[in-house]
């Protein structure tokens, strides 16, 4: 199912660049190691560092590029699949630079920053290939655009089904007007809302059910077309918080993933600052 | 007192004559029975006139150029005025007789002596009417200058004619219209009217009186015979629109003839227009010459050939300056022409003299491309003089390219069928090419029964050769093409029906098909099958049963070259390694076809659900995998950022099959419709390539591509406005001093739609911005083929 993901893009062009890169780095670190000790201050060392430096502006210089519309340079599926494993080169090529050596302080810092971006974009992939297929599930129960002007459709209907009604199918209306318009769970929120899309209707059905015998009987069935509606409106709306859940998911990891690696660049620069000029 | 010129009728052809008339020193007076120009005075307000044809230039004392009606009428009445043109009116004229050489004009209202008369009086002026008790009731009326004065009113439209359709369209929002139609169903409307009008009766907001007639008119409400009943509708106001025809029994009062009794017969002019009767002259409309253009130049030409000038038609020079490589008089070199090309021998002097206007010639000086296969280009190429090679990207090495010498004609295929150059063109030599536009053919081809009939057989014949059989040998093609039917049929038809016996072959001309097969209650859609592909060969070669195996229906309008089961039988005795050929296809097929049944869900679902949404009619239609898709919008980005800030693609609206999103956007349809209608020709047009893309400077925003678009893609925007004022002047007016900010409201709307980002060599913006590479522009045909969905 992986064939064709970002991650094997144009016949795993970056998967096999990106394996041969670290086979070559790997190879050479263990000559640099066999005859020096390793550390940043080395000419070694400098030169991982370099290396750590460009792919780190190339990494950043995605975002650059992906707002270029009109640029020729590449498409933007590639930047991204060599991205990912330009990213992952990173953990080993720092450490290297580093001569596998930690620290408390802001060097160490600079690395730790980067584990959390490169970190944080693996898990954004991992969403960016199992949730749209989920979200496509959703839309195929209705597209997004089309909820709205269905869920307008269904309140416009409910009214007038409801208009000099008995006290008891009025205030129905009434709090369900009210949560219409309730403000709804949005951005970060969403995350941690469970939709339940059959639970919630069992429980209104459920609920509609007791309501039914107390109202008169000649109101019955408008009732029930008012509950049929009712129920086609939680249904909808359960869709689109399902749609939206969804979809900050897909956007909810750059959230991380963008501003740490805003701050890692600083601590990088402070690091070179630091090592370069003291 | 004596007028040197009476020029019956107020519309730009008289005005034009008059005008002239006056400027060159004659006494002029002109009559008309009703408004001055009162057939565009009737046009829906601030409508759009064109000057047509464009190449001809405009002969006359009075300005026209394209515009609105406000601006035209203003115009005229400017020059009305300047030349102090007598006009009185409202003055009917009833009679016209020449005595001692003089006319005498005779109308309601007195009698004028003129030397010389020019009737210009339209056709408008004579609505047909509709013969009924209670016609002449002042409810009911043969003019609506302005629908939008009315509202909360029953009205009944007569007629279901373009005119009437768009009259019923302007009422139908404030007003209770009903539409009473003489035939079945509406017919021979303009494609985006017959859209608009059939989903206003589907939303109940007309009512529709098909295979009706009146019976009879009276206050408040009509009488309506239908097939089945008479309906008694409430009417407040009743507009009849059905036609106007040459008031010919006034005419031949005046002494005017004609060329038959025909209905449709015109009145016999010579070349200065001028009729049997000496000095009697007939122009514009009621001549037979519809635009308003030719109109006010044959009033400026009469005027001159009064005044004893002479004078050429205004294209001569036009046409001597295009056939300015041949010899002799102008007439010597359409002759030449007519001569030479077989095609146009049978056109007549004035039908060529309008080809050649608006033909095209090429003259080459060695080997060049003409064309290129695959191209999307759909004139018709005439050799006046050297000679063409047609080659295929499918030909085999050594093969020799087909020649084709002077004398013949080449490019009727993609005329016919709208579809792509089936070959490579290339001179040989030097040569001289004639190039028609696709319509200016078309017109002739309906004008011009013989040449219809050489373009048609010609067409069966290339096509039997290029899709069936290479070796068909010219004589035997010709023999076949002769014999074989061209049918036409609608979206939704049925070609061939599962259970009948067959007793036909055919092959796919132009549109497409869908082959079903039905089994039980269950309708399976097996194949798809588009134009150059062939049907119906399966029940011929089964002499056991020779029943259809399958329904064929039409996806789109289709038309089909049928050869009968004899026909069929003497091709396959000819060539018995055609007969081989078919026999393993047929094979191959039911094998095919077999597996397909056992997939009835799954991708050949979409399919037929992607023909039902013309999907299949685009040829580079933009797809989105919604499994692939991060939803970040970066493709709507890229379109707006690269469109000056409109987009024109919208990622969430479409059509959603399976996991193949099919946004809102162009999908460069392989007959686009919203070609169809455009008043200055070429504001919206395809290029070779195929792209369909608008030129925003050439486009008046009249909406007519964007109404004949069945798939809603192109948008009615206001352009974003230019920032004319100075940076200073700008920050006075955030103070709220200095000139507002330009308003793009305050702008015209003009129509936009995706253009495949054709002026970028990378391709369209959005697949390049896609992360991910859900999104795709392809063509449908070639995506469902690669994943095993369609095609033979």
């Amino acid at each position: 199912m992986l064939e064709d993901t970002v991650l094997f893009y144009s016949g795993k062009r970056y998967l096999i660049l990106g394996a041969s890169a670290g086979a070559v780095l790997l190879g050479s670190y263990a000559y640099y190691a066999s005859d020096t000790t390793p550390s940043g201050g080395t000419v070694g060392g400098l030169i991982y560092g370099a290396i750590g430096l460009a792919a780190i502006l190339i990494l950043m210089f995605l975002g650059i590029r992906k707002r270029s519309y009109a640029s020729h340079l590449g498409t933007v599926r590639g930047w991204v699949s060599a991205h990912i494993y330009l990213g992952l080169l990173t953990l080993l090529i720092i450490p290297m630079h580093a001569g596998f050596h930690f620290g408390w302080d802001v060097h160490t810092l600079a690395f730790s920053l980067l584990v959390i971006v490169v970190l944080s974009g693996l898990g954004g992939l991992a969403l960016y290939l199992t949730v749209p297929p989920r979200l496509t599930k959703y839309e195929s129960g209705m597209l997004p655009d089309k909820i709205q002007s269905e869920l307008n459709r269904i309140v416009g209907e409910m009214k007038p089904l409801a208009a000099g009604k008995t006290g008891l199918f009025q205030r129905l209306h009434f709090e369900e007007s009210r949560r219409a318009y309730a403000p709804k769970p949005q951005g970060w929120r969403l995350l941690f809302t469970r939709p339940n899309t059959s639970s919630a209707l069992t429980v209104r059905t459920q609920e509609l059910n007791r309501i039914l015998p107390q109202i008169p009987a000649s109101q019955q069935e408008d009732f029930s077309r008012f509950s049929a509606l009712l129920l086609q409106k939680i249904e909808m709306e359960s869709y689109l918080t399902g749609q939206m859940r969804l979809k900050n998911a897909l956007q909810a990891w750059l959230y991380v993933h963008v501003p740490v690696s805003i701050a890692m660049l600083a601590a990088v620069a402070v690091h070179l600052l630091v090592v370069l000029y003291y | 007192m004596i007028y040197d010129l009476l020029v019956v009728g107020g519309g730009p052809s008289g005005l034009s004559a008059a005008a002239h008339a006056k400027k060159t020193g004659m006494s002029v007076l002109v009559l008309d029975q009703g408004e001055v120009a009162n057939t565009i005075f009737n046009f829906q307000k601030k409508k759009h006139v064109m000057a047509e044809p464009g190449m001809i230039p405009l002969r006359s004392d009075l300005q026209f150029e394209a515009g609105t009606r406000e601006v035209i009428l203003q115009a005229w009445h400017d020059a009305v005025q300047k030349y102090q043109v007598q006009i009185n009116r409202p003055e009917a004229v009833k009679q016209i007789t020449k005595k001692d050489g003089l006319f005498e004009v005779q109308s309601d209202k007195g009698v004028y002596q003129a030397k010389h008369v020019v009737l210009a009086i339209g056709i408008q002026g004579n609505p047909n009417r509709v013969g009924k008790p209670g016609e002449d009731l002042p409810h009911v009326s043969y003019k609506m200058a302005d629908p939008t004065i009315y509202q909360d009113k029953d009205i009944l439209m007569i007629g279901a004619g373009d005119a009437a359709i768009e009259g019923v369209l302007a009422l139908c929002d404030k007003n209770r219209v009903s539409v009473l139609n003489r035939n079945n169903e509406f017919f021979r409307l303009k494609d985006a009217l017959d859209r608009q009008i059939n989903e206003k009766v589907k939303a109940r907001k007309v009512v529709a009186y098909h295979s009706a007639a009146v019976e009879r008119f009276e206050p408040g409400y009509t009488y309506i015979t239908l097939p089945d009943r008479v309906a008694k509708v409430k009417t407040d106001l009743v507009f009849v629109r059905i036609g106007a025809s040459l008031p010919m029994a006034f005419l031949e009062k005046c002494g005017v003839t004609f060329a038959s009794k025909e209905r449709s017969a015109l009145p016999t002019i010579n070349e200065h227009y001028e009729s049997q009767v000496t000095g009697l002259y007939v122009i514009g409309a009621v001549a037979g010459y519809n635009l308003i253009k030719q109109g006010m130049n044959q009033g400026y030409e009469v005027v001159e050939h009064i005044l004893g000038h002479e004078i050429k038609p205004v294209d001569e020079p036009l046409l001597t300056e295009k056939l300015n490589f041949l010899q002799g008089s102008l007439d010597e070199r359409l002759v030449q022409i007519a001569t030479t090309i077989q095609l146009l021998a049978p056109v007549q002097k004035q039908p060529l003299r309008e080809l050649v206007l608006q033909a095209t010639l090429h003259q080459m000086r060695g080997a060049q491309t003409v064309y290129q296969e695959d191209d999307f280009s759909d004139s018709l190429f005439m050799i006046l003089d050297g000679k063409v090679a047609a080659s295929f990207r499918a030909q085999l090495p050594g093969e020799r390219p087909i020649l084709l010498y002077q004398g013949s004609f080449f490019g009727e295929m993609s005329l016919l069928s709208g579809r792509r150059r089936s070959a490579t063109i290339t001179t040989v030599g030097p040569s001289v090419l004639i190039e028609v536009p696709r319509k200016a053919m078309l017109r002739l081809m309906a004008n011009e029964p013989a040449v219809k009939q050489i373009v048609d057989e010609t067409f069966v014949v290339r096509a039997l050769q290029t899709n069936l059989l290479k070796d068909l040998e010219d004589a035997l093609a010709q023999e076949l093409a002769h014999k074989a039917n061209i049918k036409s049929f609608k979206k939704d038809d049925v070609i061939v029906k599962q259970g009948e016996v067959g007793d036909a072959f055919y092959l796919i001309r132009s549109g497409s098909v869908k082959i079903t097969k039905r089994e039980g209650e269950k309708e399976t859609v097996v194949k798809y099958l588009p134009a150059g592909q062939y049907f119906g060969e399966m029940a011929l070669l089964d002499t056991e049963d020779p029943t259809r195996k399958a329904t064929i229906t039409a996806t789109k309008q289709t038309e089909v070259i049928q050869l009968m089961k004899e026909d069929f039988w003497v091709l396959l005795h000819r060539h018995p390694e055609f007969e081989q050929h078919l026999r393993e296809n047929v094979q191959r097929t039911r094998i095919q076809s077999q597996a397909f049944e056992l997939m009835q869900t799954g991708a050949m679902s979409y399919v037929n659900k992607m023909l039902q949404e013309g999907v299949f009619d685009g040829t580079d239609v933009l797809l989105i995998d919604e499994n692939k898709c991060v939803r970040c919008d970066n493709c709507v980005k890229a379109c707006e950022t690269t469109h000056g800030g409109q987009t024109r693609l919208y990622r969430e609206e479409g059509i959603l099959f399976g996991n193949l999103m099919v946004p809102t956007s162009c999908r460069h349809c392989e007959n686009p419709l919203c070609l169809i209608d455009c008043p200055p020709g070429d504001a919206i047009q395809r290029d070779p390539k195929g792209e369909v893309f608008i030129t925003e400077a050439k486009c008046i925003g009249c909406g007519n591509c964007a109404s004949n678009c069945p798939y809603g893609n192109i948008f009615m925007l206001h352009p974003k406005p230019q920032e004319t004022r100075k940076p200073w002047m700008r920050i006075l007016s955030l103070v709220g001093a200095g000139p507002p900010e330009p308003k793009a409201e305050d702008l015209p709307t003009k129509a936009v739609k995706c253009d495949l980002c054709r002026n970028d060599s990378a391709g369209p913006a959005c697949v390049r911005s896609c992360p991910t590479g859900a999104a795709m522009r392809v063509t449908p045909e070639e995506y469902f083929v690669k994943t095993g969905a369609v095609g033979r």
